[in-house]
């Protein structure tokens, strides 16, 4: 049992979280703000105001939706209740009233949720157990008499983005800041009282710069040629110079790519022919810059070329309503460019979100030749949905219409700037990839709080302003004072998510799968050869390749070396990946034939080109960590090495040295 | 000994972080299971052996004969019910195909399952329905999801540190529909931590667990000693604390141990008496029989073994069943009595469960279920006059065996009937998939409400936490 004193503090963590919530100017509906923290007690004694009662009253109903409404809503009424409508809160289940308007203690609804997890009247008596925070939040709203306005139910119980496009008004420029990502930035810093740090490093910007766009380690000559320049703009030129590596860029950002788009060179549904790559659409895609609008275009209201993404994947036999190709057409474009979850909606009522399964059964109807039959989890209803976008404001589609006509619609009306959505959410998930952690996290739900609505409002109107081009926007981030901030360590990857999260800077990354074997296939010798790609754009008529031509891992078949370091399956959408090492991964680096038969194969190599271990020290640790060992460490490489090394000296001091952190981790 | 449901890790964080699982992104740790900790189950096992029979192991030639019916030239197609005699086990009044003589002698220390259902996939696909009975789902899903053996390893960890938790022997993913089987030999959104341990041939599974082929234990030692030196060295005191480094750091630790650890034996099974060794040498299913006993009793999690599913080869018999099943039997009869024997002396028995199980059944003439049938794809012609055309060809869903060894199942138990004529269909006590799942999870402690939020959505071990554990195949818990 709580006791009395921790139940007030929790009511006043709440008042904080409610009056933070009241003052909030932005536009979303959450309990995050950046307001200067009110006088608790002033507020605690006056009465709420009727914009007041109905924040309140909405905090409520969305933990009643998230909560409670599978079992005591629309679907369900265990114990005769509903919790998804005021007359139905207010007049209670099968054993009387659940609410006593001011007076908590005698509310059943309050000391049902306060019982122990396994107490058998405890609630929710599925799922997880109410917070603390969500506790006490309930509880207030009925000491505050439970109001609930009649302008409540017109708002949504479940936070929701706004669609369309701002353009907030940019902070003045100040001393040594221009770039306009580093103003807003400048701003969120003053807010939550942080200093600035000194950029990184010229090794630590290079490596950085490198990996984010074209997935490579730097050589040492470029490394020198860079911290020899002494331009003072070299850094934008350096930027500049790897976004017109055309090839590079493209074989990079492919592996990203790929995942969203569940694309791969082999995988479930090729041999039963229910499957179709987009490869060569996507390369050239990226190639040759396609406009985002364009490429958007393109997926939606395909050739044979890209249709690949909406086809999905049709398995031989019977599958669920919920997974026909047409509904995976409107769950991966919802969750892809839009990033939004319609995979609840296709089966019921979603409860975690307005999203009803009349509206995804609309917008599959889009993708489907025929109007398909409303399934309710997996009962035919015997009722028809009609075709819609997801927004009526974007547009109307023509229902009698063709699938392509419908498609052709959707793609131009999705693609309109008036759909500020697809552009916020495209501008996050380059943010992410280059900076670890998108501005909104998960990446896939658009709907919560961003930690600067400003910076992400503004990034993604610039974005349409600009073309829809990609590399302008990377070339935005990259050379922003933003990006070359120190990188920041998590303690665990739960703070990833936390509400509370903080922007400080980019967060240290972890090399892909992809970028770890071009690495070693730069430093040492390649771990693919050309026999081994899937797909190989030097093959391609139209245009000379640029740049380095090791053969990339984003070009190669999955296999249990990629897998083990992290590649995924590629049957389902995936938008990140783990950022953890495992025990079956480090197996794979420490003992598996791959690894270990390249760094053998490179030994023998530089064997042949070096005569002594300390060149051989030395070059390795300026080709992976773009310096010189200490004293320590050239001692005691030294003695493992000896005077002479042999072959598998040499391998086994490379093998430390692709395994070690620093080469590991992108700081 | 009794063990309790628990929970490896519950990491505190508030509501909302574990709510918002990103989709499409295994992040393991940030999971927090949202089943009923406080439930606790008391458990009767704590470790599993899977025999998996890929590519549909007929019941009416294996472990449920009816009416035999010797091949004769010009006999009627749906005459045959079964072309294997039938032969006596040491439960009265039990029989089994002829070739399985020495299963039948060991029968009496489990449950003979009789009415598996499996489930209505429509135009049938060996690897959609391996997938159903490994996850419990049926594909295609929105997510990635995890492997019975992921769950496991996720619920309850290694049993020993040392070996991973999930190992998987006998399956080459370089065969017809490789990709297929991928899709569900995975963790899934529970993270690549728990995923399988893949050793595709036993005879060289040594090679998966011991330093790099042509290494002395020697060097292997000194290269990691480098690793440390060197690692201590550099400058990564500005690193601070920071979880990627950490897990990096912990990971090469634990497979440094595992790799040098003496459990790593057990994956030799060059080191077994030759007489076992021979015993169990009947290929590579009964070799991978072997490695099983071996890790079980080094303290293995779970353990699949597959027979391997190749299209057309092994169980997949589309042609010729009558005479590849003498193969299949004698591959499969004695390791799998020599692994129950061999258990049941060490004692290891009563704390594993060992399954037998086949993704579906077959038939001679009926694809798919009686009541549903699907498209043929096998031509069955009415009158038999040729030796190829005799066997059981066609997929049959309404009606396998299946069996279940110690860990608190029943000894001597016969579970649920197929009736004697065709279709030779489940008449009594038909279950299915997830019922099959919650009883092994029952049976080692794991709550069926054990869910995780993934991309919002609650995911449960078997759809929507329905699975019901059939308490009638468990000896009562006390």
């Amino acid at each position: 049992m709580r006791n009395k004193r921790s139940i007030a503090l929790l009511t006043l963590i709440s008042l904080v979280a409610l009056v933070l919530l009241i003052y909030s100017t932005t536009d979303f509906l959450s309990s995050k703000s950046y307001s200067k923290e009110p006088d608790l007690v002033k507020l605690a004694k006056t009465e709420l105001d009727e914009n007041q009662k109905i924040r309140l009253v909405n905090e409520v109903r969305g933990i009643f939706a998230h909560n409670c409404y599978k079992c005591h809503g629309k679907a369900k009424q265990k114990g005769m209740l509903r919790l998804d409508e005021k007359e139905f809160v207010f007049e209670g289940g099968e054993d009387g009233v659940i609410i006593v308007a001011g007076n908590p203690g005698k509310s059943e609804l309050l000391r049902r949720i306060k019982l122990p997890k396994d107490h058998k009247e405890a609630m929710p008596s599925k799922g997880k157990t109410l917070s603390e925070h969500e506790i006490a939040l309930i509880e207030l709203w009925i000491e505050k008499g439970a109001p609930w306005p009649d302008g409540a139910s017109q708002q949504s119980a479940f936070p929701m983005a706004r669609l369309e496009p701002r353009n907030p008004k940019l902070p003045p420029a100040t001393t040594g800041l221009k770039n306009p990502i580093d103003l807003w930035v400048n701003a969120y810093f003053d807010l939550n009282k942080i200093d600035w740090k000194e950029a990184v490093d010229d090794p630590a910007y290079l490596r950085r710069i490198y990996m984010d766009i074209v997935g490579l380690q730097p050589s040492v000559q470029e490394m020198e040629t860079f911290q020899n320049d002494i331009r003072v703009d070299k850094r934008e030129r350096w930027v500049e110079k790897l976004l017109s590596q055309n090839d590079d860029y493209a074989q990079h950002w492919l592996t990203f790519w790929n995942d969203a788009l569940r694309n791969d060179y082999t995988g479930t549904g090729y041999i039963t022919g229910g499957r179709y790559n987009i490869n060569f659409w996507l390369y050239s895609s990226l190639q040759k810059n396609k406009p985002y609008d364009v490429f958007a275009k393109e997926l939606l209201y395909p050739d044979d070329s890209s249709k690949g993404f909406i086809s999905g994947i049709k398995w031989r036999g019977t599958v669920n309503a919920s997974q026909r190709v047409e509904m995976q057409a409107a769950q991966n474009v919802g969750q892809v460019l839009l990033g939004l979850n319609l995979k609840c909606a296709s089966c019921h009522d979603s409860f975690i979100s307005d999203w009803k399964l009349e509206d995804a059964y609309a917008f599959a109807n889009i993708f489907s030749e025929e109007s398909l039959e409303i399934n309710r989890c997996e009962k035919p209803q015997g009722k028809f949905a009609g075709t819609r976008l997801l927004w009526p404001s974007l547009g109307q589609i023509d229902s009698s219409a063709s699938r392509s006509e419908k498609l052709k619609q959707l793609a131009d009306k999705l693609v309109q700037p008036a759909n500020g959505r697809l552009y916020r959410t495209v501008v996050n998930r380059v943010w992410r990839q280059m900076m670890g952690r998108g501005i909104i996290e998960p990446v896939d739900e658009m709907d919560n709080m961003p930690w600067s609505a400003d910076l992400l409002d503004w990034m993604a109107v610039n974005f349409t302003e600009n073309g829809y081009d990609l590399k302008k926007l990377i070339y935005l981030i990259a050379t922003s004072k933003t990006y070359q901030l120190p990188s920041v360590s998590l303690e665990s990857p739960a703070q990833l998510i936390a509400e509370n999260y903080v922007f400080k800077g980019m967060l240290t990354k972890r090399l892909t799968a992809e970028q770890f074997s071009d690495g070693v296939s730069e430093i040492i010798t390649p771990i693919f050869e050309e026999k081994d790609l899937k797909f190989n754009p030097f093959r391609l008529a139209g245009y000379e390749p640029t740049g380095q031509q090791i053969p990339r891992a984003s070009l190669v078949a999955n296999n249990a070396f990629l897998t083990a370091l992290g590649r995924p399956n590629r049957e389902v959408v995936a938008t990140s990946r783990d950022s953890q090492a495992s025990l079956l991964q480090a197996l794979e680096l420490t003992n598996g034939e791959k690894l270990n038969a390249v760094l053998q194969k490179g030994a023998a190599l530089w064997k042949t080109l070096y005569t002594t271990s300390d060149e051989i020290i030395n070059e390795m640790y300026k080709r992976a960590l773009f310096r010189k060992p200490n004293p320590k460490e050239l001692e005691i490489a030294r003695q493992v090495l000896g005077k002479n090394a042999s072959t598998e000296q040499i391998a086994d001091f490379f093998w430390v040295m692709v395994l070690h952190p620093e080469f590991q981790l992108i700081k | 000994m009794k063990k309790y449901w628990h929970r490896r890790e519950f990491i505190k964080q508030s509501a909302a972080a574990i709510s918002t699982m990103a989709m499409g992104a295994p992040m393991a740790s940030m999971l927090a299971s949202c089943g009923d900790k406080e439930k606790k189950l008391l458990a009767s096992a704590d470790s599993v052996i899977l025999l998996f029979m890929a590519g549909g192991m007929a019941h009416t030639e294996t472990f449920d004969p009816k009416r035999f019916t010797p091949f004769t030239k010009g006999m009627t197609a749906d005459s045959v019910l079964s072309t294997f005699k039938s032969i006596p086990t040491v439960l009265d009044g039990v029989h089994f195909s002829e070739g399985l003589e020495k299963i039948g002698k060991v029968i009496d220390k489990g449950t003979l399952i009789r009415s598996y259902v499996a489930a209505d996939l429509g135009h049938i696909l060996h690897t959609r329905h391996q997938y159903n009975w490994h996850t419990c789902y049926e594909p295609p899903q929105s997510v990635t999801v995890p492997h019975i053996g992921s769950w496991i390893s996720k619920e309850l960890g290694p049993l020993n540190p040392v070996i991973p938790a999930f190992i998987n022997i006998g399956q080459r993913f370089e065969v017809g529909e490789g990709e297929e089987l991928k899709a569900f030999h995975s963790a899934g959104f529970l993270g690549s931590e728990h995923g399988p341990f893949l050793i595709p041939d036993p005879s060289t599974g040594l090679d998966s667990v011991r330093p790099p082929v042509g290494m002395s234990t020697k060097r292997f030692e000194s290269r990691n000693q480098l690793y440390e030196k060197l690692i201590k060295e550099s400058a990564l005191g500005e690193f601070g604390s920071d979880y990627q480094k950490e897990s990096l750091k912990r990971s090469m630790e634990q497979a440094y141990i595992l790799l040098n650890s003496p459990e790593a034996k057990a994956f030799d099974i060059n080191q077994e008496p030759k007489e076992s060794y021979d015993t169990y040498n009947t290929g590579k299913f009964g070799l991978g029989c072997l490695m099983a006993k071996r890790l079980v009793e080094q303290g293995a999690r779970f353990i699949t073994v597959t027979s391997e599913y190749e299209p057309f080869m092994n169980w997949d018999t589309h042609d010729n069943g009558h005479t590849r099943l003498i193969d299949m039997k004698k591959l499969i009869d004695a390791p799998i009595a020599q692994l129950i024997q061999d258990l049941d002396q060490s004692g290891r028995l009563e704390k594993t469960i060992v399954i037998v199980a086949s993704e579906f059944s077959r038939d001679m003439l009926t694809e798919g279920r009686p009541d549903l049938k699907v498209k043929d794809q096998v031509v069955v012609p009415d009158i038999i006059t040729d030796m190829k055309n005799y066997g059981m060809h066609r997929h049959f869903t309404d009606g396998c065996s299946m069996l279940m060894f110690g860990g608190g199942i029943k000894k001597g138990h016969v579970y649920g009937k197929t009736a004697d004529e065709r279709p030779c269909k489940s008449i009594e006590n038909p279950i299915k998939i997830d019922r099959i799942h919650q009883t092994i999870y029952h049976a080692l402690g794991i709550s069926p409400e054990t869910n995780y939020e993934i991309e919002q959505r609650p995911f449960y071990t078997t759809p929507d936490g329905k699975g019901k554990a059939e308490l009638n195949m468990l000896i009562s818990k006390t």
